[in-house]
């Protein structure tokens, strides 16, 4: 190539780049006078805590926007979530009626308090005079949780009067051998170990530019993101050749350590088995496994869930009829590109736990055992 | 546009400004269909899509 044909071709890109740059700018502009604004992607809302691990910061006012939508973020003065004007909010030395504990589902990714599990039944709680705390958060292991509930219970004095709900996804279920241990960043933001400079800008543009989420969702709405990257993990949790005894070992032994917790303080422990939307409709997984030529058992985390609740002797409430249920009648189960619960299922599996929570809690105290 | 090019010393031949022109083009075309797909749809590609 001659001299003056590569300074032609230098010239065509730097042409290319100058225009893509200034259309970015411009797009920005466009997109925020259309009403799009920055995501503080859930700016402030971890601190860390206990064994290299990690729970709400207290007193958060925050909110993200991801490709499922935008939600809020509030928390009360011990950083359990709850409503924006922390009516149910938890205070130390407060007595509570119902915790529930869990992962994102329960802390309930992508919808806001009201639209969660918990948030449900606190709302229908209230008005039977009845008091809820959420203690889920979204990454937390059982044992994670279980460290959060000593640090209510001991240093911040809250007293559980009647039931300790474990709301068991899949996920918990398997995998609660560990801690859970993430970096809690200046921002109050969660990253991974392999968090680095290109990991920070791409925060940065997610928390400044608009037309990062929507790139993003354009890129989700057109299918471009291949299944084969997304998938891994899900098929994990269903792989039928996997046993379940050493999961079922775990779980048991943290559930015991609860349920330990939950009769000192004169309460008793509940599982409620909460699934993966997609065990609603469990063929489109079932075509993926094969094409990687894995089998799957979809029962086999509410087996082991079934297993330990009747070894401990606690009952266990199965969501997933509630899930089929809302299938059937054509409702979206979960959010738009994201497995969490949409808010109308949410709300479904909040008032079929409340129906029986409320029968338990109706209940002269001493008959509640 | 030229003319500030020109003063600072940096000279487009023709061919630079046809390919700017396809250039902007390109750039309007691609904006506008992030714009059409990251509107709402009910229309869900067939993915599973995982943020735990």
């Amino acid at each position: 190539m001659s001299i003056s044909s590569r300074t032609r071709w230098l010239k065509y890109g730097g042409i290319l780049v100058f225009t893509m740059v200034a259309s970015a700018f411009l797009a920005e502009e466009v997109f925020r006078f259309l009403g799009d604004s920055a995501s503080m992607d859930l700016k402030g809302l971890y601190t860390a805590f206990g064994n290299r691990s990690y729970k709400l910061s207290a007193n958060v006012d925050t909110d993200a926007s991801w490709s499922a939508g935008h939600f809020s973020v509030h928390t009360d003065s011990l950083g359990l979530r709850c409503d924006k004007a922390r009516l149910f909010g938890v205070k130390p030395g407060d007595s509570v009626d119902v915790v529930f504990m869990g992962d994102s589902q329960g802390f309930g990714n992508g919808v806001n308090f009201e639209e969660t599990i918990a948030g449900r039944v606190a709302v229908e709680a209230t008005g039977a005079g009845r008091r809820v705390a959420n203690c889920a958060v979204g990454g937390h292991t059982l044992r994670n949780q279980e460290e959060l509930l000593g640090w209510l219970q001991e240093r911040s004095n809250v007293k559980t009067t009647a039931a300790y709900v474990v709301l068991l996804t899949p996920s918990l279920s398997l995998h609660s051998a560990n801690y859970t241990h993430a970096e809690v960043g200046a921002d109050g933001r969660l990253y991974g170990k392999s968090f680095n400079a290109l990991g920070r800008l791409v925060v940065w543009f997610k928390t400044h530019a608009v037309s990062y989420a929507r790139m993003r969702d354009a890129l989700h709405n057109s299918g471009l993101i291949p299944a084969a990257e997304n998938t891994p993990q899900v098929l994990q949790l269903y792989r039928s050749d996997v046993g379940p005894e050493q999961a079922r070992q775990s779980l048991l032994s943290v559930l015991k350590e609860l349920q330990e917790r939950a009769r000192a303080q004169g309460a008793s422990l509940f599982l409620a088995y909460v699934p993966l939307a997609l065990e609603a409709d469990f063929s489109s997984l079932t075509k993926v496994a094969e094409q990687k030529g894995m089998a799957l058992n979809r029962d086999r985390p509410l087996n082991v869930c079934v297993s330990v609740a009747k070894e401990l002797g606690v009952p266990l409430w199965n969501l997933r009829p509630v899930l089929e249920e809302l299938r059937a009648k054509g409702h979206p189960l979960s959010l738009k590109g994201d497995p969490h619960y949409a808010p109308g299922t949410s709300a479904a599996c909040g008032n079929e736990l409340w129906s029986e929570l409320e029968l338990f809690l109706d209940k002269p105290h001493n008959d509640r055992r | 546009m030229v003319n500030l090019l020109n003063r600072l010393g940096i000279r487009l031949d023709p061919g630079c400004w046809v390919f700017f022109k396809w250039s902007v083009m390109a750039a309007a075309i691609f904006w506008a269909l992030v714009y059409a797909e990251s509107r709402e749809s009910e229309n869900l590609p067939n993915f599973v899509y995982v943020n735990f």
